[in-house]
């Protein structure tokens, strides 16, 4: 995961917009996955030449991961949704508590670029040739998407989109 | 915070072996969408040939969705190899088409075809950019009316204001310079159009106008966030307005007012020659009428307005007219219209020669009552609005 988070200088990116809810009130609804996410896609939108479009776009990825989040995360704690613009890429950064199980899920995923696999443990849906359909969406997104260790007890899954895409 | 699910749709049309889903698609489980699943797995197996999963209007889609999906699609290849589906994706919806690729890339008998036209009948009559400069003439006459009209449907400035079907884009800056909208998202359907629009607001320095290629009839927009909505000219040449107003409805904040404009060709009038002219726009509005479009529409707004659930209904009539700045504008329309309605429309109708000759002379006359000294030439148009209620 090192070498993949090298390609990117998390110094050049700038916060737009972080956002905090408590575990238990964002699992309460799995309806929060869906507002949280088209909240997040139209800040995200804002500055395309196409901002409707872009954020339609992005929300198709940005809801995976947060539904991602949703699954993931059982533990008493906090959510963290984070949103960051550099001159050519925007982040997705969402912070979670995660118990130990889930760690070593996540570990094994690491290990394999751009397939942040939870398994089958987590509902999350998983193709009978064992990949899971957000492989595709990072293809699709041209989007680098990594999971990491977030101090002991904690995960982040961060997602660089690059800002250029065109529609025209 | 509504926290309803979004709503989805999924309808088979046996006429066009056709599935259709449509709207967002973000269910937790696959056992959320059973009864949309069993559909398309019923009309799956008892269809032969060609059977088409339009998912032109399916804006979103979860991937708990798309493997469910994905995998009844594909166990239904397998079992029928010699039955073909095609996937009709929307180049609206960026996202689509490469996702369902991942699919036809896997299955031979899956192909993906891109639907990224015809959104509406007549489309392709009024894309023609020779027609840009006859749309910037309308604009130019119309708005002497509807600047004045405008305030008393509601627009001030200040507002969060969108311009659905906005074309080459001119209306929505015309807005943007008089009435200052805190924001302004102008949405249309034709790549060349919002090209055209990007190029004239740059050119004109006009800063803030969000520009969006979208399908009016399922847009990416979100629900209840503007003050202000306008569709001028559009409605009437939808074969389904009520869908199109659905989603004007949708987009609308409570409390905050649609704005349409439509025509009723066949009372476009003139004199000299008021016969004539009244022949040719009568039969104006028949081939319309032909093409799934209703020019005649103008009357109809507050009957279609209250249909969709509108409220404060206001109608306005104004009479585009020859005495309306240089004749030679309202002169420059016509001509454009002849040359559109009866060289195109009329000869793909399959209209003899001689109804072609003599629908012209009605359009011809119209121009020599625009120019004549003494001559009157109108064009009448319908603004109406209404009230999302509270």
């Amino acid at each position: 995961m090192k070498e993949e988070a090298s390609n990117f200088d998390d110094h050049a990116f700038a916060p737009m917009v972080s956002m905090e809810m408590n575990v238990g009130m964002f699992k309460s609804q799995w309806q929060f996955c869906d507002r949280i996410t088209e909240y997040l896609s139209d800040i995200l939108g804002q500055g395309h030449s196409d901002p409707a479009r872009y954020s339609n776009f992005l929300s198709v990825a940005t809801n995976e991961l947060v539904e991602l989040a949703f699954r993931s995360t059982g533990e008493p704690g906090r959510i963290s949704f984070d949103l960051y613009r550099s001159a050519t890429f925007n982040r997705l950064r969402i912070a979670f508590p995660c118990e130990e199980g889930s760690d070593r899920e996540h570990a094994r995923a690491r290990s394999s670029e751009r397939q942040p696999i939870l398994g089958a443990a987590s509902g999350y849906p998983v193709e009978s040739d064992g990949t899971v359909p957000l492989a595709n969406l990072a293809a699709i997104f041209r989007a680098a998407i990594r999971i990491e260790k977030d101090g002991t007890r904690g995960i982040q899954i961060i997602a660089d989109f690059p800002s250029t895409e065109d529609f025209q | 915070m509504n926290m309803l699910p979004v709503p989805f749709a999924v309808y088979f049309d046996p006429t066009n072996q056709e599935l259709v889903l449509s709207g967002k698609m973000r269910p937790e489980s696959a056992a959320m969408i059973a009864d949309a699943l069993r559909l398309v797995q019923q009309s799956l197996e008892k269809y032969s040939g060609v059977v088409y999963l339009n998912v032109k209007r399916l804006t979103h889609i979860n991937m708990t969705a798309f493997a469910a999906l994905s995998d009844l699609l594909k166990e239904s290849c397998r079992n029928r190899p010699e039955r073909k589906i095609v996937i009709i994706t929307s180049s609206v919806v960026a996202w689509s088409t490469a996702l369902f690729q991942t699919l036809a890339a896997t299955e031979p008998n899956l192909a993906i075809e891109v639907y990224d036209s015809a959104f509406y009948p007549g489309q392709s009559f009024v894309e023609d950019e020779t027609f840009i400069p006859i749309l910037r003439t309308q604009t130019k006459m119309t708005w002497r009316h509807e600047r004045e009209l405008l305030p008393r449907h509601g627009l001030r400035s200040g507002l969060v204001v969108a311009d659905i079907c906005c074309g080459i884009g001119d209306f929505a800056a015309l807005v943007q310079r008089e009435f200052a909208p805190a924001r302004l998202v102008a949405l249309d359907h034709s790549v060349r159009s919002l090209e055209y629009a990007r190029r004239i607001a740059a050119d004109f320095d006009l800063q803030g106008i969000e520009y969006t290629y979208g399908d009016a009839s399922q847009m990416l927009l979100r629900d209840n966030q503007f003050d202000f909505v306008t569709c001028r000219h559009s409605l009437q040449i939808f074969n389904r307005p009520e869908i199109l107003l659905r989603e004007l409805y949708r987009i609308c904040k409570p409390g905050g007012r649609v704005y349409i404009t439509n025509e009723k060709n066949s009372h476009c009038l003139g004199e000299p020659h008021a016969e004539t002219i009244k022949w040719t726009y009568e039969e104006v509005a028949k081939l319309f009428r032909h093409f799934d479009m209703d020019v005649e529409m103008g009357p109809k707004s507050r009957h279609l307005l209250a249909d969709a659930g509108f409220d404060e209904i206001k109608v306005d009539c104004f009479m585009v007219t020859n005495l309306d700045g240089d004749p030679q504008d309202f002169a420059d329309i016509i001509e454009a219209w002849e040359n559109v309605y009866a060289g195109e429309m009329a000869v793909r109708r399959g209209d003899s020669l001689e109804f072609i000759r003599r629908f012209r002379q009605g359009f011809r006359d119209h121009v020599f009552a625009a120019l004549h000294p003494k001559g009157y030439a109108g064009w009448p148009i319908w603004a109406a609005s209404g009230r999302k209620p509270l």
